[in-house]
């Protein structure tokens, strides 16, 4: 687990207006996300104390878990991706010369739109089916599952357009080397 | 087929694409040429992150952020240089032991090296210990935070099997310790290599017990979090979710310096640990669609079958080839691409999971330090501003050490089984 805070170098690198604007979503993103982080310690607390102390386990704590785990990744994902911290095997390309160093940030972004994409594509075809037929999650709880599968749908978008902003920075912006 | 899907895996990450977009493009092709459409991405996707026992990582890194933000780390280096500083080799020894406790806290490898590491080097450059020396012991101890539960990579490799998380964590805690006992040995007698031999005075045991006072809230942490689990009282989440109280109340009432920015910046820092990490597991359940898809675990079981591989010599083929990945790729995403592949054929093979559970660890913290990709040497380059070989050269007599537990373990199973055996896991 990555648990440093250090800010990486990519936040005072001259950014495009393009990825200024898409800081400000994927900001919102990550900002619903920590609140889902206070949630599920809130809601597990709630829980062990119920349990433990009153003896009444509540039943509907790892359902919500479960569904807060989605939301808080594909909202989350697009900031950990303009704040380069998304994990990769820099052994070959780090020591290339600065315009392969160029392409190979372009390349990074253009994988990240096709995974992304082809996840977005099918959670379209998740939700829609989800909210056409009905479809109730079978725990206690019983959320109409478009709602949690939802968030996958609008974390993708999230990460497709932080991707495609880094590219118009990549594309328009002449950094320092 | 397997060595195909593999090289064909490298070579898209040496490209230098994010892991999970890496190891997605992969799957994505699998899916692609064997089932003509990636319809099942999102189900899969969903299906991994829609689980209620993840939230145990979060919450854990949700901890030991605020521990750490809280500044419990000086308090424990004081009081481990107290008790050990005056041995030879006394803060290399004083490292280790720190990195011992906070692996208990942290459960994170890189974290222990990071924080451990930013206290300890100023020390021992001020005690005029080589550099080298330092660099090791920290890149080294660091390692145990991934052994030493509560591990998030041990949750995850759990996650994966469906193995329990309190044996594991059990399983982990004597292959922890030896480990770590076997460092602090090799720290104080490689302590006089240089000609001069490193030693503070001691300071008396008034001194130690109040050093030891002083931590005595950080100290007491491991036990309240791992008890429950031990007990068998608490599941790993909820430990979890008491240890972040734990660690919330001590910050506010005990060291008085955490308010509600830091808890707003902890979140927020917990959500990129997660959404960083969960990424890949993401990625890594579309990996585990894409080989089952092409029956690629059946083959491996078919094969390994035909050509008489007994159960001991497929785990050593699996921890070699663990051994070159660590080379090139991080402790998670090895776990995970790995883990779905070779599960199937451990259990064909009657071999016990929390026993490859633990040598894998154990694996994975030699990755942590063999280059040319080791995340705890860049983390100790980083802290330092040290010249990569350098710290290469300190982490080396740790990698030869950590290869020695390796085989200890493999051939002694109970140092891993024991413990969860005698707890009652598995039973």
């Amino acid at each position: 687990m990555k648990l440093d805070s250090a800010d990486t170098a990519s936040e005072t690198l001259p950014v495009s207006g393009a990825e200024r604007a898409a800081r400000w979503l994927t900001l919102a993103g990550a900002g619903v996300a920590a609140v889902l982080v206070l949630t599920v310690f809130a809601v597990v607390s709630y829980s062990v104390f119920m349990r433990y102390v009153l003896g009444t386990p509540v039943t509907f704590s790892d359902e919500l878990n479960g569904f807060i785990v989605v939301a808080m990744v594909a909202l989350g994902a697009g900031e950990v991706l303009l704040r380069n911290e998304h994990f990769g095997v820099d052994l070959l390309t780090d020591r290339a010369g600065p315009r392969t160093q160029w392409l190979v940030e372009i390349w990074g972004m253009v994988g990240v739109i096709l995974v992304a994409g082809a996840i977005l594509y099918s959670a379209v075809r998740m939700v829609q089916f989800s909210y056409d037929f009905g479809v109730y999650s079978d725990g206690y709880l019983g959320v109409q599952m478009w709602i949690p599968q939802g968030f996958l749908l609008i974390g993708m978008v999230i990460l497709i357009l932080a991707a495609l902003a880094r590219i118009v920075t990549l594309l328009t912006v002449r950094r320092p080397q | 087929m397997t060595f195909l899907i593999l090289a064909g895996l490298i070579v898209i990450l040496l490209t230098g694409l994010p892991i999970f977009a890496g190891l997605g493009l992969t799957s994505l092709i699998i899916m692609l040429l064997t089932e003509g459409n990636v319809n099942s991405a999102a189900d899969t996707v969903f299906a991994k992150l829609n689980n209620g026992l993840l939230t145990a990582i979060p919450m854990f890194a949700f901890m030991a952020h605020v521990m750490i933000r809280a500044g419990v780390v000086k308090d424990l280096y004081d009081a481990a240089n107290a008790m050990v500083g005056h041995m030879r080799g006394g803060l290399g020894v004083a490292t280790i032991l720190s990195c011992t406790i906070f692996a208990a806290i942290s459960g994170s490898s890189v974290a222990t090296a990071l924080t451990i590491g930013s206290t300890a080097i100023p020390q021992m450059r001020r005690f005029n210990y080589r550099p080298s020396y330092s660099y090791g012991v920290i890149a080294a101890g660091g390692t145990l935070g991934i052994l030493i539960p509560p591990s998030g990579p041990l949750i995850l490799y759990a996650i994966v099997t469906e193995a329990s998380i309190g044996a594991l964590f059990l399983a982990g805690l004597i292959p922890g310790v030896m480990m770590a006992l076997i460092f602090a040995i090799w720290a104080m007698i490689s302590a006089g290599f240089s000609g001069t031999v490193v030693r503070q005075p001691f300071a008396g045991m008034g001194a130690v017990w109040a050093r030891v006072r002083q931590s005595i809230w950080a100290l007491l942490m491991p036990p309240v979090v791992l008890g429950g689990i031990y007990l068998g009282i608490f599941t790993a989440t909820e430990a979890a979710s008491v240890g972040c109280l734990y660690a919330l109340l001590i910050s506010v009432f005990v060291y008085r310096n955490f308010g509600l920015t830091d808890l707003w910046i902890t979140a927020f820092e917990t959500v990129r640990t997660t959404a960083m990490l969960f990424m890949i597991l993401a990625a890594a359940a579309l990996f585990g669609h894409a080989v089952t898809i092409i029956r690629l675990p059946i083959e491996i079981v078919e094969q390994v079958t035909a050509i008489g591989l007994s159960p001991a010599m497929f785990v050593v083929a699996v921890m070699l080839l663990i051994l070159v990945l660590g080379m090139f790729l991080e402790t998670i995403s090895i776990i995970l691409i790995t883990t779905p592949i070779v599960f199937p054929v451990m259990v064909a093979l009657g071999i016990d999971p929390i026993w490859y559970g633990i040598l894998l660890m154990i694996n994975l913290e030699l990755a942590l330090i063999t280059p040319p990709v080791g995340m705890n040497l860049f983390v100790i380059k980083g802290i330092a501003k040290a010249p990569l070989a350098e710290v290469i050269r300190g982490a080396l007599p740790y990698a030869v050490l950590m290869l020695m537990g390796l085989i200890v373990v493999f051939v002694f199973p109970p140092l891993a089984t024991w413990l969860p055996q005698v707890a009652g896991f598995g039973r």
